[in-house]
C-alpha cells in the first residue's frame, strides 16, 4: 500500500488510470511539451477549461528562451499545479539550471525541477512510475509514467490511497468511534440506574426487617409495661420529667 | 469596437466590481490576473495567476503577453487594478478617480474618445502627469536614470512633454501596444521588474519606470492623451 500527497500521471496513462482507480482530487496531468502540437492553441484551450483541471509540464523540448517563456506562460494558468510562488516542473535528469533560472526570473521563489530517478522506478500492480518527496513535505508524491495490462486485471491493483481518501476513511472511523462512545455512555447510565434501584430495593427490605423486629420486640408488649418503662427511664435519669400544663 | 480588459486583482478583500453590466456588454475578452478565488466567471473571462513581481505592471504584462500569444484582435485595451496605494493617505481617492473611466457614468465618454483616430490614451484627467524639466533636460523623479536607459533601449519617441498616466489605469489603442510587445516580449520585460511591494520614494525602480513607459509606448506612435 502507498499513501501519497499528489498524484502526477502522464497524459497517455490518464484515461486508463481513471478507469481503473476512479477519479481522484489529487490527480495532476503531466503533459509533455513535445506532445503539444500548437502551444498557442493549447494555451487558449486550457485557459478556458474547467477549474478542477490540474496539470504540470514535462519540459522535454529545446531549452530556448522562447520555449522556457512558453513554460512560464503555462505556469500562470490557474490549472498549473503550484502553490503561490512555489512551483514544480518535470524534466529529464541533467543540467536544468536554465529552466530553474527562467522560472525564478518571473518571481517564483521556490522552483523544484523533478527528474525521474535513474534507478528506483517502482511498479505497483499495473502502474509504473516513481516516488519523490520534497523537503518539508509530510507525504511523498507519486508519478505515474506508464501502465500496463488490460482492464480485466483489476484484481491485481495495488491499493493506492490518496490523502483525501485517507481523510475520508479516518473521518468514518471517528464517526463510528463517537457512536460507540455514545452507546457506551448510555449503557453506563443504565447500569447506574439499575444499581440505584437495587440499592433502594435492598434498603426497603432492611427497613421491613427492622420494622418487623421492632414490632416483634416492642410493639407487642402491654401498654402498662411500656409506661412503667418510661418511669424507670425518668428515675434513672435517661429522660427528663415533663409535666403537661 | 472590440475591447480587451486586463483587470488585476491583488487584494483578498477587494470588493470592487469593475466589470459592470455596461462594461461586460462592451468587452470581448477579459483577462483577470489574480491569485484570489474567483466566482462567476463568464465565457469572455480568462483567469491568470501571477507572482509578486512588478506589482500591477508585472500583472498587466502577463495579460498583454496572453493577448498577443492567443492572437486575438482588438481595437482598445483597458487596464485597471484594485489600486489602494496603502502608503498614501490619499490612496482611496486616487483609486476612485482613476477608475472612473470604466464606471457607468463615464464609459460612453470614454468610448467616444477612443473612437477618435488621434487619441491613443484616455484616462482620468487629473492623472495625466509630466515630470520632464525642459531647461535641465531631466525627469524630475528618482527614476530619471532608468527612464533614459529604457527610452534609449526601446527607441521610444514620446511627445516632447513626456506625458504619462500616473496610476496606470487607462484605456488605449491596442495596435501600438501589440506592435511594441511583439518586438519586445512582455515576459522578457517582466523579468527586469522588482519583486514585492517596491516603492520609488528614495531610489528609482524599473517597475515605476515602466508605469511611465506604458504610456510612452503609445504616445511614441504619435497618439495623444485624452483626459476625462
Amino acid at each position: 500500500m502507498i499513501v501519497y500527497d499528489k498524484l502526477y500521471i502522464e497524459s497517455h496513462c490518464l484515461g486508463h488510470f481513471k478507469r481503473l482507480y476512479g477519479v481522484k482530487d489529487e490527480i495532476v496531468e503531466l503533459v509533455r511539451m513535445s506532445c503539444i502540437p500548437d502551444l498557442a492553441v493549447w494555451l487558449t484551450k486550457v485557459a478556458g477549461s474547467d477549474t478542477s483541471y490540474k496539470f504540470s509540464i514535462i519540459f522535454d523540448i529545446t531549452p530556448s528562451y522562447e520555449n522556457i517563456e512558453w513554460l512560464v506562460r503555462f505556469s500562470f494558468l490557474p490549472g498549473y499545479s503550484k502553490d503561490n510562488d512555489r512551483i514544480r516542473c518535470f524534466a529529464a535528469p541533467g543540467e536544468n539550471r536554465w529552466l530553474k533560472e527562467g522560472l525564478e526570473a518571473q518571481g517564483y521563489s521556490n522552483v523544484e525541477i523533478i527528474s525521474p530517478p535513474e534507478s528506483g522506478c517502482v511498479t505497483l500492480g499495473l502502474v509504473h512510475g516513481y516516488i519523490f518527496q520534497s523537503a518539508g513535505s509530510s507525504l511523498p508524491d507519486l508519478v505515474v509514467t506508464g501502465m500496463e495490462a488490460p482492464v480485466e486485471q483489476i484484481q491485481e491493483i495495488v491499493p493506492v490511497f490518496s490523502k483525501s481518501e485517507m481523510r475520508t476513511a479516518i473521518e468514518k472511523i471517528n464517526r463510528q468511534n463517537k457512536q460507540m462512545e455514545n452507546n457506551l455512555r448510555l449503557a453506563n447510565t443504565e447500569l447506574e440506574n439499575y444499581k440505584q434501584f437495587l440499592k433502594v430495593a435492598l434498603q426497603e427490605k432492611e427497613t421491613e426487617k427492622i420494622l418487623a423486629f421492632y414490632h416483634k420486640e416492642y410493639e407487642v408488649l402491654p401498654l402498662w409495661f411500656k409506661r412503667l418503662g418510661h418511669v424507670v427511664k425518668i428515675v434513672t435519669g435517661h429522660r427528663p420529667l415533663r409535666l403537661k400544663r | 469596437m472590440r475591447i480587451a480588459l486586463i483587470e488585476y486583482r491583488y487584494y483578498a478583500d477587494s470588493t470592487e466590481d469593475f466589470y459592470t453590466e455596461q462594461l461586460r456588454n462592451l468587452v470581448s475578452r477579459r483577462i483577470l490576473v489574480t491569485n484570489q478565488a474567483v466566482n462567476n466567471i463568464d465565457a469572455k473571462t480568462v483567469v491568470l495567476n501571477h507572482t509578486n513581481q512588478g506589482k500591477d505592471i508585472g500583472a498587466k504584462l502577463i495579460g498583454i503577453d496572453f493577448l498577443i500569444k492567443t492572437n486575438e484582435e482588438f481595437d482598445v485595451l483597458v487596464m485597471v487594478h484594485d489600486k489602494k496605494s496603502l502608503h498614501s493617505p490619499l490612496g482611496n481617492y486616487w483609486g476612485r478617480e482613476l477608475k472612473k473611466i470604466v464606471g457607468d457614468a463615464y464609459l460612453p465618454v470614454f468610448i467616444k474618445a477612443m473612437k477618435k483616430r488621434n487619441v491613443g490614451i484616455c484616462c482620468a484627467s487629473n492623472y495625466i502627469k509630466s515630470e520632464f524639466d525642459k531647461p535641465s533636460g531631466k525627469f524630475n523623479t528618482v527614476n530619471n536614470d532608468i527612464l533614459f536607459e529604457l527610452i534609449q533601449k526601446y527607441k521610444l519617441r514620446p511627445s516632447p512633454s513626456f506625458e504619462f498616466v500616473a496610476g496606470t489605469i487607462f484605456g488605449c489603442k491596442w495596435a501600438p501596444i501589440k506592435v511594441f510587445f511583439i518586438n519586445n516580449p512582455p515576459l522578457q520585460i517582466r523579468k527586469t521588474l522588482e519583486r514585492g511591494n517596491v516603492q520609488d520614494n528614495r531610489k528609482g525602480s524599473y517597475t515605476h519606470s515602466w508605469e511611465r513607459m506604458l504610456s510612452w509606448v503609445i504616445t511614441s506612435g504619435g497618439y495623444s492623451v485624452k483626459g476625462i
